[in-house]
């Protein structure tokens, strides 16, 4: 992820309005499982799809 | 946080007596629809007809206890403040695609608004935009708002070169590469405007309740001028408080977050909201669009609480404008609720988030289910035998079938009644109250309140259709992405309103004359439903017009609050105009 610089406004300037460097972990979450129920939903959502129009 | 708060005896009870009343009027509605409908016998309709009016029907008046749980006063005592200066706090403005100049001098507005509340905050821009131009745009003006603020070193801008995961991974990319400044980090919308006060209350109730990861206010809508944006705005305004001090009480600690008009934990967010990729595509796998709700549920998961305040004024958004744009922005919710079919399983939830999905899903399939309860009705009228008035082959007299006319007419009283009476009530409790003075007199908000009801009676039908098609279409694999709000539009020219609702005049004048055919007995029925129909494209045109401020009148109209006036005189110096509807001609396929 970088900042855009344009023609009128120069790189450096734009390099001042970005915020504070302070980085903090973000653990991936998990939201889905192999259970039954998960299966289910999935299964559930995918037999109304209809193909290739996605 | 280890522990997950466990819901309060007074939230345990508001949900079930909530679940109870939806419960026992479900109930009273299929026994007295059953009653009528087995008098020729038992067919399949009759079943299908049964279990559709209990699931809607409950569904209906799980709205109405929400309204009568929150017709109570809320707690009187007085939000707490803050004893020294604020810890770190970041005002987050994810912005895409916006008009530079409307988000930036609401930026300049809420500035200004925070010093005069004593809070030095840092303002981060997010840019998602990806037109190289409009971009351009956003720079320019934001050297604008620098210049103006003298707001370098505090106000900050940033542009992503991609915009993956949308607006949650935009945050999530904000919480990464600077979350650790920031203790806590106010998430607002591009269209968002919040009082200094009000955000130093919400800091306030943080440095308080250490266990809270996120404070919601409930944002009232500002700057409508149409017929259908002036009576959101009315609603949201007059009904949605009540509402939302019921949904309050029965969400508890578990929520509810909409995702901006909002204050996080920074620390809980970035421990608990990273959230992943669904598998398979969209529109149910993919990034997760409606994250707001799954937010909430991850920080309930990991013992944070998630709260709604409804005592806190000074929070304020905009609305759509006319229905196209409403239907617009119901389609892109109801893709982001129905992929939340995926997380009912989700490991680790608390009971009451995997409700919470269920409802959001709900709110959608249900237009579905009303569709399906129309349809069998007419196919059971279709299928019914004669009744026979000579069962004994010996008798004199004719034996009529039993009436069941009062049994059908108290069942749509009945169901007219969960929707309307909770207006009413908040109605009472408005002029009982003196709230109703905020809102032009009692006399004033009656009529407010009544053309509300009529005019929402007329759409519910098209909204019907919207959401039903809305439903079939991510049911059918069309990912309608999510594309950025198009605020400021206006005006829908009656050319436009026939192209965007010829397919609902159809559908309308194909199903009334099917009736009027086959069933002619269930045509009066009908006509609520077919007639706004038939006049859809009037009624989309017409209810995009400027309306006169006779009814609909709001506190925020009566007195305009004053970061909203701060906003609209810089944009005035800005652009030399009041931010106001842009009479352009709608798109009639922007909601294809």
């Amino acid at each position: 992820m970088t900042t855009e610089t344009s023609n009128s406004i120069d790189s450096e300037r734009v390099a001042r309005w970005m915020p504070p460097e302070a980085p903090l972990a973000m653990p991936r979450q998990t939201l889905e499982t192999e259970t039954f129920g998960a299966r289910l939903m999935t299964r559930f959502a995918g037999v109304f799809m209809i193909r290739g129009r996605g | 946080m280890a522990l997950r708060p466990a819901p309060d005896f007074a939230t345990r009870a508001s949900r079930v007596s909530a679940l109870t009343f939806a419960f026992l009027a479900a109930s009273l509605a299929t026994g007295l629809l059953v009653d009528a409908a087995i008098q020729d016998g038992v067919d399949v309709w009759d079943i299908a007809r049964g279990v559709l009016i209990f699931i809607t029907t409950a569904w209906l008046a799980w709205g109405a206890a929400l309204a009568f749980l929150g017709l109570p006063a809320g707690r009187t005592a007085p939000l707490p403040d803050l004893s020294g200066p604020p810890p770190p706090t970041a005002v987050l403005v994810p912005i895409c695609n916006e008009d530079p100049v409307s988000t930036f001098a609401r930026i300049a507005a809420m500035d200004r608004s925070f010093a005069q509340a004593g809070l030095p905050l840092h303002i981060a821009v997010l840019s998602d935009t990806r037109d190289e131009h409009a971009a351009q745009l956003e720079r320019i003006t934001f050297e604008r708002l620098l210049s103006e603020t003298n707001g370098e070193g505090r106000i900050f801008y940033r542009r992503r070169a991609d915009n993956h995961g949308r607006k949650a991974g935009n945050i999530e990319d904000f919480i990464r590469r600077s979350g650790g400044a920031y203790e806590l980090a106010v998430i607002l919308d591009a269209d968002s405007l919040m009082e200094g006060e009000t955000v130093r209350a919400m800091i306030a109730r943080m440095v308080a309740e250490p266990d809270i990861g996120v404070l919601q206010t409930l944002p009232k809508i500002v700057g409508a001028h149409s017929f259908f944006g002036r009576a959101m705005q009315f609603s949201a305004a007059f009904h949605s408080p009540t509402f939302t001090r019921g949904l309050a009480r029965i969400q508890g600690v578990t929520g509810p977050f909409w995702g901006h008009n909002a204050i996080i934990r920074v620390r809980a967010f970035a421990e608990s909201c990273a959230l992943p990729e669904l598998r398979g595509k969209p529109p149910f796998g993919g990034p997760i669009l409606s994250h707001d709700y799954v937010e909430a549920a991850l920080l309930a998961r990991a013992g944070w609480s998630v709260l709604v305040d409804d005592r806190l004024g000074g929070s304020y958004e905009e609305g759509p404008e006319n229905l196209l744009s409403y239907a617009k922005r119901d389609r892109r919710w109801c893709q982001g609720n129905l992929q939340h079919m995926r997380l009912l399983f989700a490991p680790g939830l608390p009971g009451w988030s995997r409700f919470v999905f269920l409802q959001g899903i709900f709110s959608y399939l249900v237009s579905v289910l009303w569709a399906a309860f129309l349809i069998s009705s007419i196919l059971a009228a279709l299928m019914a035998v004669e009744p026979d008035y000579f069962p004994d082959p010996h008798q004199l007299f004719p034996v009529f079938p039993d009436d069941r006319t009062k049994e059908i007419t108290a069942l749509a009283v009945g169901i007219g009644g969960l929707l309307i009476v909770p207006k009413v009530a908040i109605l009472m409790g408005a002029i009982l109250s003196g709230r109703a003075r905020g809102f032009g007199g009692g006399f004033r908000a009656f009529l407010s309140v009544v053309t509300e009801i009529l005019l929402t009676s007329l759409l519910a039908p098209l909204m019907l259709l919207y959401q039903t098609r809305a439903v079939f279409q991510v049911f059918s694999g069309r990912d309608g992405g999510w594309p950025s709000s198009q605020r400021g539009e206006g005006i829908i020219p009656l050319p436009s309103a026939l192209q965007a609702g010829a397919w609902i005049v159809l559908i309308g004048a194909l199903s009334l004359s099917a009736v009027a055919w086959v069933a002619p007995g269930l045509t009066l029925w009908l006509l609520p439903v077919c007639l706004p129909m038939l006049v859809a494209p009037f009624l989309i045109s017409w209810t995009s017009r400027a309306l006169s401020h006779a009814v609909f009148r709001s506190p925020e109209e009566t007195e305009v609050p004053a970061v909203v006036r701060t906003y609209r005189d810089i944009h005035v110096r800005w652009r030399g105009t009041e931010p106001a509807v842009d009479y352009v001609e709608a798109d009639a396929n922007a909601i294809a």
